[in-house]
């Protein structure tokens, strides 16, 4: 968000400040949802079956995930668009970037086919790495917890509003969105980027 | 080598003599680096209180000494290993940004004290125009210096900057040296009349007072009947929200504000305010390429502040000096060497001596060795 300053505050109008509030409060129930984790990590000792469960289902996780019909689309980093290869890069230099840029993060990597772990993987370098709520963000993302929607990856224009996007102008004259950009990139490269893309939507 | 000695010897008799200056606050969080006469450089050092500092500065009389405007949990690890905690946000105003010369006269230190005093009005601007006005900061929220060289610097010591990454401390250097002016489709049209500011703050009261103030002839903006029109009617309007233009005149408006744009902003040097772990020159050390004290000036000191009276080392001794060339006229506490002067052997106050010789316009004789 683009806002005036003077004396030292943001100036307000009735859009930017519920714009504003909406991005304050998503910052504050992310961290009482980090308290809520850290607490009940801290309190509560687990029955036993819920240890027994849980040993019993890692062992059997390779012999599942042999059969698991997610699949791992071939990550290729050099035919992500600049802002992904971007945060990418900054987070593996365990650069804090913002919430917003690493969703996009993840809703790109989850519709180009990458599997909830790969993405999980990606975010373990970042700064302020915490594994429960990584994981609890991401399995929201990919909608597999609270409203199930299946996130999709933001377009150039809400990137480029958020101050995102590191490019000038677009990646092509006529495509506005990040995942059409991988899809582009990997035609140009002369390999069809097969069925693990998603559609891009709003592209 | 023995001229490099002279230059040594000239620091070991002002630091014998100076009194120990005010020490950064959070001392032992801080990295230290000195550089010396041999060409050698040493960082990753600190020290446990201000007069342990002094204590090393006195007895090595570095060429020059630095601090970093960062606090770590461990100063003296390698970067990796040092645990950054939070940093002063730096200015730093360099004549060669600021002139936006090539001029190697400039580029060598050789400064006049007229292009000093050019420095010293983008150094106000930066002040009273983004640090107090924008952003709020009051004269207890930074401190204030001159470089030794050839500038100025601020350090902002509000806790609200110290946590700011090197992306949000780019945003702030876009928003002093590259400014912001309206984008057309923020333009408001009422009729057939367009409003181009839609609030009074920042860069839109910046950029509407300097149309109010603006001479057609001087802004290299042309038609010059349009611009004059354009410059009349923000004399009319009572605020930026009230400033109009026709639809006609939105081009010459556009280009009227890009020189608006170019005259408010200020050409800090991006490199030292985003670098959250940069080393800055330490206030009341001498600045080894000059001979001039780097050192903090009060708020009120600013227009009156003169480098050549009140940052001179104000040693009482005198060398003698053979004077080979001289590019400007250089006056060091009230004391006056001129171009002319090439070829002579004069004895001068020391601090002059050391101004002279280290910027290679002469040399100590044999006698001041």
């Amino acid at each position: 968000m683009d806002l005036p300053v003077h004396s030292g505050f943001l100036v307000l109008d009735k859009g930017s400040a519920a714009k504003l509030g909406a991005d304050l409060a998503f910052i504050r129930l992310t961290s009482i949802l980090d308290e809520k984790i850290k607490l009940s990590r801290g309190s509560s000792s687990k029955p036993a079956w819920v240890s027994r469960l849980s040993e019993a289902l890692r062992s059997r996780l390779p012999a599942i995930s042999l059969y698991s019909s997610e699949s791992s689309y071939p990550v290729d980093p050099s035919k992500y668009p600049p802002c992904i290869r971007l945060f990418i890069d900054q987070m593996s230099k365990g650069v804090n970037i913002p919430h917003f840029a690493r969703f996009t993060t993840a809703a790109f990597m989850r519709q180009i086919g990458s599997s909830k772990d790969e993405v999980v993987k990606l975010f373990t370098s970042a700064s302020n790495y915490n594994a429960d709520k990584t994981v609890y963000q991401v399995s929201h993302i990919f909608g597999e917890i609270g409203s199930h929607t299946k996130y999709t990856t933001p377009g150039c224009d809400t990137l480029k509003l958020s101050r995102l996007c590191p490019i000038e102008g677009y990646c092509h004259p006529r495509v506005r969105h990040p995942v059409t950009v991988y899809q582009i990139n990997w035609r140009r490269s002369g390999a069809a980027p097969g069925v693990g893309v998603e559609a891009a939507k709003g592209s | 080598m023995k001229q490099l000695r002279a230059l040594e010897a000239v620091l070991r008799e002002y630091y014998a003599g100076a009194a120990q200056p005010q020490e950064p606050d959070s001392v032992s969080q801080r990295e230290f680096g000195f550089s010396f006469f041999d060409g050698g450089f040493r960082r990753h050092i600190s020290f446990r209180s201000g007069s342990e500092f002094w204590g090393f500065v006195v007895k090595n009389a570095p060429r020059d000494v630095y601090f970093s405007v960062a606090k770590y949990r461990n100063p003296v690890a390698d970067m990796h290993g040092k645990g950054w905690v939070a940093a002063d946000l730096p200015f730093d105003l360099d004549a060669e940004q600021v002139l936006r010369t090539e001029d190697p006269l400039v580029k060598s230190g050789w400064l006049t004290q007229e292009a000093y005093d050019l420095i010293k009005r983008e150094f106000l601007k930066l002040l009273e125009d983004f640090l107090e006005r924008d952003f709020g900061l009051a004269s207890k929220d930074y401190t204030l210096g001159f470089s030794g060289g050839r500038g100025y610097h601020v350090r902002v010591t509000d806790q609200v900057y110290a946590s700011l990454d090197a992306r949000m401390r780019r945003q702030i250097v876009e928003y002093v040296s590259l400014g912001k002016k309206p984008h057309p489709s923020q333009y408001s049209k009422v009729k057939a009349k367009v409003y181009p500011f839609n609030h009074a703050y920042g860069w839109n009261a910046k950029l509407f007072e300097w149309l109010k103030n603006a001479e057609a002839s001087s802004t290299g903006v042309s038609p010059r009947d349009m611009v004059q029109r354009i410059i009349e009617s923000a004399r009319r309007a009572g605020s930026p929200q009230e400033f109009s233009v026709t639809q006609f005149q939105v081009k010459a408006l556009e280009s009227l504000l890009d020189a608006g744009v170019r005259e408010r902003t200020v050409a800090i040097d991006e490199r030292v305010t985003v670098d959250v772990n940069r080393l800055l020159r330490a206030p009341g050390t001498v600045h080894g390429g000059s001979g001039l004290l780097c050192r903090n000036i009060g708020r009120g000191e600013i227009e009156k502040f003169n480098p050549f009276t009140h940052a001179s080392m104000r040693l009482r001794t005198r060398r003698k000096i053979r004077v080979t060339r001289l590019p400007v006229e250089v006056t060091v506490d009230g004391e006056t060497l001129t171009p002319g002067q090439a070829g002579s052997t004069v004895e001068v106050n020391t601090g002059l001596a050391y101004y002279v010789v280290v910027r290679r316009g002469g040399e100590f004789v044999d006698e001041a060795i």
